[in-house]
């Protein structure tokens, strides 16, 4: 079944309330997120290579009214249902998972150098994306989360649509780059980064794991930062909003193209996302069934750092 | 105002083990340096991240946290649940370039000697590093 | 004001060596659409009123409180803007720092030593819409100096720089571009949208519109326009009162010490920014508190646009 029937015969059945997806913006390979309530709106419903964005963020602002809700979730908005439910943000049975294979979702930024690009110009093909007649690897378009992505079909769900070919792209390490600086060189990378912070929240506001009613970034009892972008705040903000994170990041990517200055932020949480991988062996979204890893611990955790 | 700069270290101390093991190096009258300024903290497991990453940006040079040894735990397990959120801060801080910032150890109350070369040693590794990079560009709070 | 057309037509050379003289700086949007050889800043919001100031300085000794303003250093600044970002200057920062007394010291320490250009555009971008909200892209309206490249050098108008006048091919190419501008100008909102908006507040659409919006600041810190400020203590014993931009959009922006929050609810947030853009700020100064520079389009991460959300709410209304 394709994307729009599955969608339109869950809204005519009346076994949803309401389809959270994907619909044209109002800006040039933009797309906006739209809660589709009547059948007729489906055929405005789109899914390409330009929905970065993470639904899951919108399942816990549903409108009063809407009980039963459908998603469309590539990989990452599987995962971060999974979570969400998993944290008991959510229950299962209210939630229908529209799962669609993702192609990997292109850096809208990237394509800035091409002035007046069309979207009829741009088309997606196997693992190259082709603009204007010449054909790019499609890797190079994509960003760090993409580029890594382990599961680019939902791993939970309850419909598989049909249709999306998921390109077979090599998984790279995208944070080994880093890794292999010198260390005043990646003080310097993050330093550089942190400064440029203004601290609108968007990458925060715009991750489906972020849900506190009252945030630590804003919190003034206790207080652990001033509002002001200064290195030092944007520090506490990133490095503790990535230890909120640790274990919970479904490194969907989301914070990072929110990001109206384009800071590569998602790096703090993938890098996390990882320690927790590898020593763990837990990853967020992935089962609902296992513990978190801070509520449990093992004797033998790695203790070479400890003094 | 012109004495050369020292480094100051904030530290987590657990009530039941490090605070009472700096206590016995006290009493034991051990010389240490005396960078550190000691927050005293019911248990390891208690100390969120974020404290650490507000020690660090109030300026303080170097933070450690210390508790119980594995297994000692007063509360039997908080010092466990620590060190996997330790660790995921002490990776983070790999990544970023500020690893030697942030210490942890473990000392017990019997281990007067030990917390004493604890502390020695992580002063010279903050000494070593120099100001914190988090000050830069902060002067509108200093005293005139 | 349009252009007189009695203005200059200078080289390129000429006109960047005058620009070189002092510290100049050009905005994001105009760095974006001419390589020039300066520094940017982000809106000229940014110059004039900082992302966080200290506004004085204070410690505890003797028992006392001892308290040191901090006044802005006075130095000279050449900012070359576009059109729009002029006017975001010029008819909302100053009008609510500097039009009813009394004046903000620090505001108008940084106008006074701020020279104010505008760069004219050949072209509207997807977002623009300046048009729509009483703005041109030609205008000079309250800028120190007008410049707009040309295929033959730079038109300018204002104090400053040495040149010809117009020869005749490069007043028709003036021509040509105030008409090509012309057709391609989104239209303006009704004149009575402000009234409208005002009527439309208890409407029932609102929540719709206010859907997909994520509430963060995005917006309105890339905003020109947006001037909402907090002010904060940093430190204790010492320390300084640090005045930072707020945010609409911030739930803890409106809340009271008494633990109430008047606009508790995101739509009622959302409602708040396009109501004291498009209803309060013109129902009070005149004009329009947006001057359409679409940066707040461009830059959200959900492509929640406002100028469908004002349509919407004006048809609305209707």
């Amino acid at each position: 079944m394709t994307l729009h029937d599955a969608a339109r015969k869950l809204l005519e059945e009346h076994k949803v309330q309401g389809v959270l997806g994907y619909r044209k913006g109002s800006l040039p390979f933009r797309t906006r997120p739209y809660l589709f309530r009547d059948p007729c709106e489906i055929e405005e419903l789109v899914f390409n290579p330009f929905c970065g964005l993470n639904l899951a963020r919108y399942l816990l602002f549903l409108p009063q009214g809407i009980e039963r809700v459908a998603i469309v979730a590539k990989g990452c908005d599987g995962r971060a249902c999974v979570a969400l439910v998993r944290e008991n943000r959510l229950r299962r049975e209210n939630l229908l998972i529209l799962g669609v294979p993702c192609p990997g979702m292109v850096d809208t930024r990237k394509l800035a150098e091409w002035e007046g690009l069309k979207e009829h110009e741009v088309t997606l093909r196997g693992g190259e994306i082709v603009i204007r007649g010449v054909a790019y690897p499609l890797a190079s378009f994509l960003d760090a989360s993409c580029r890594r992505c382990r599961y680019r079909s939902p791993l939970v769900y309850d419909i598989l649509v049909e249709g999306g070919e998921v390109p077979s792209l090599p998984q790279e390490d995208t944070l080994r780059e880093l890794r292999s600086l010198p260390e005043e060189k990646r003080w310097e990378f993050f330093r550089k980064e942190l400064s440029r912070c203004i601290r609108c929240y968007a990458c925060r506001n715009a991750c489906p794991m972020c849900y506190c009613k009252e945030c630590f970034a804003e919190s003034h009892k206790p207080s652990f930062l001033h509002p002001s972008p200064t290195l030092r705040d944007n520090f506490v903000f990133h490095i503790g909003r990535a230890m909120h994170l640790a274990g919970r990041c479904v490194e969907c990517g989301a914070c990072e193209r929110a990001c109206p200055l384009g800071i590569p932020i998602a790096t703090l949480f993938l890098a996390v996302s990882d320690t927790v991988r590898e020593h763990f062996a837990f990853e967020a979204g992935v089962d609902v069934a296992a513990p978190a890893p801070f509520v449990t611990y093992r004797e033998d955790d790695p203790n070479a750092f400890i003094r | 105002m012109n004495s050369p700069w020292e480094p100051k270290i904030v530290a987590f101390l657990c009530h039941w083990c490090s605070y009472a093991g700096a206590d016995l190096a006290g009493v034991s009258r051990i010389q240490y340096p005396p960078n550190i300024r000691v927050v005293r903290v019911p248990c390891s497991g208690s100390v969120d991240p974020l404290y650490i990453l507000k020690a660090l940006r109030e300026g303080a040079d170097g933070v450690l946290v210390s508790g119980c040894h594995p297994g000692d735990c007063h509360y039997l397990s908080g010092n466990y649940f620590a060190r996997r959120k330790f660790l995921v801060l002490h990776k983070l801080l790999d990544l970023l370039g500020l690893r030697d910032r942030v210490h942890f150890s473990w000392v017990s109350a019997s281990e007067g000697q030990r917390f004493a070369d604890v502390v020695k040693a992580v002063t010279e590794v903050v000494r070593s590093l120099g100001p914190n990079p988090l000050r830069e560009g902060e002067s509108t709070c200093d005293t005139p | 004001m349009r252009l007189s057309g009695n203005g200059v037509v200078a080289t390129r050379e000429a006109f960047l060596e005058w620009l070189s003289r002092g510290r100049t700086f050009v905005t994001e949007t105009v760095a974006r659409r001419f390589r020039l050889p300066f520094p940017s800043v982000p809106t000229p919001k940014a110059v004039l009123l900082p992302q966080h100031e200290a506004l004085y300085r204070f410690f505890w000794a003797r028992r006392t409180w001892n308290v040191h303003p901090l006044p802005p250093e006075g130095t000279p600044i050449l900012l070359l803007a576009a059109p729009c970002e002029v006017k975001a200057v010029t008819d909302v920062l100053d009008a609510v720092f500097l039009g009813n007394a009394p004046q903000d010291p620090y505001y108008a320490t940084r106008r006074k030593n701020l020279i104010l250009g505008a760069l004219g555009c050949t072209f509207f971008e997807a977002t623009c819409f300046c048009t729509r909200v009483g703005g041109h892209p030609l205008s000079r309206e309250g800028a120190d100096f007008f410049a707009l490249p040309l295929s033959s050098g730079v038109y300018f108008e204002g104090e400053g720089v040495s040149g010809r006048p117009l020869a005749s091919s490069e007043k028709e190419e003036l021509e040509a571009l105030v008409a090509d501008l012309e057709k391609t100008a989104p239209p303006p909102f009704p004149e009575k949208t402000p009234e409208y908006l005002y009527e439309a507040f208890g409407c029932d659409i609102w929540e719709d519109i206010a859907w997909g919006c994520l509430n963060c600041g995005a917006c309105t810190f890339l905003c020109p326009t947006c001037f909402c400020f907090d002010l904060a203590l940093e430190g204790r014993l010492r320390g300084a009162m640090i005045r930072t931009w707020d945010s609409c959009m911030f739930p803890k922006f409106t809340l009271h010490a008494s633990s109430h929050n008047p606009r508790s609810h995101p739509m009622q947030r959302v409602r708040q920014r396009i109501l004291h853009k498009f209803s309060y700020h013109p129902l009070r100064k005149g004009v329009f508190g947006c001057v359409g520079c679409g940066r707040c389009v461009a830059l959200c991460p959900v492509n929640w646009d406002i100028r469908e959300a004002v349509e919407r709410v004006v048809s609305c209304a209707l």
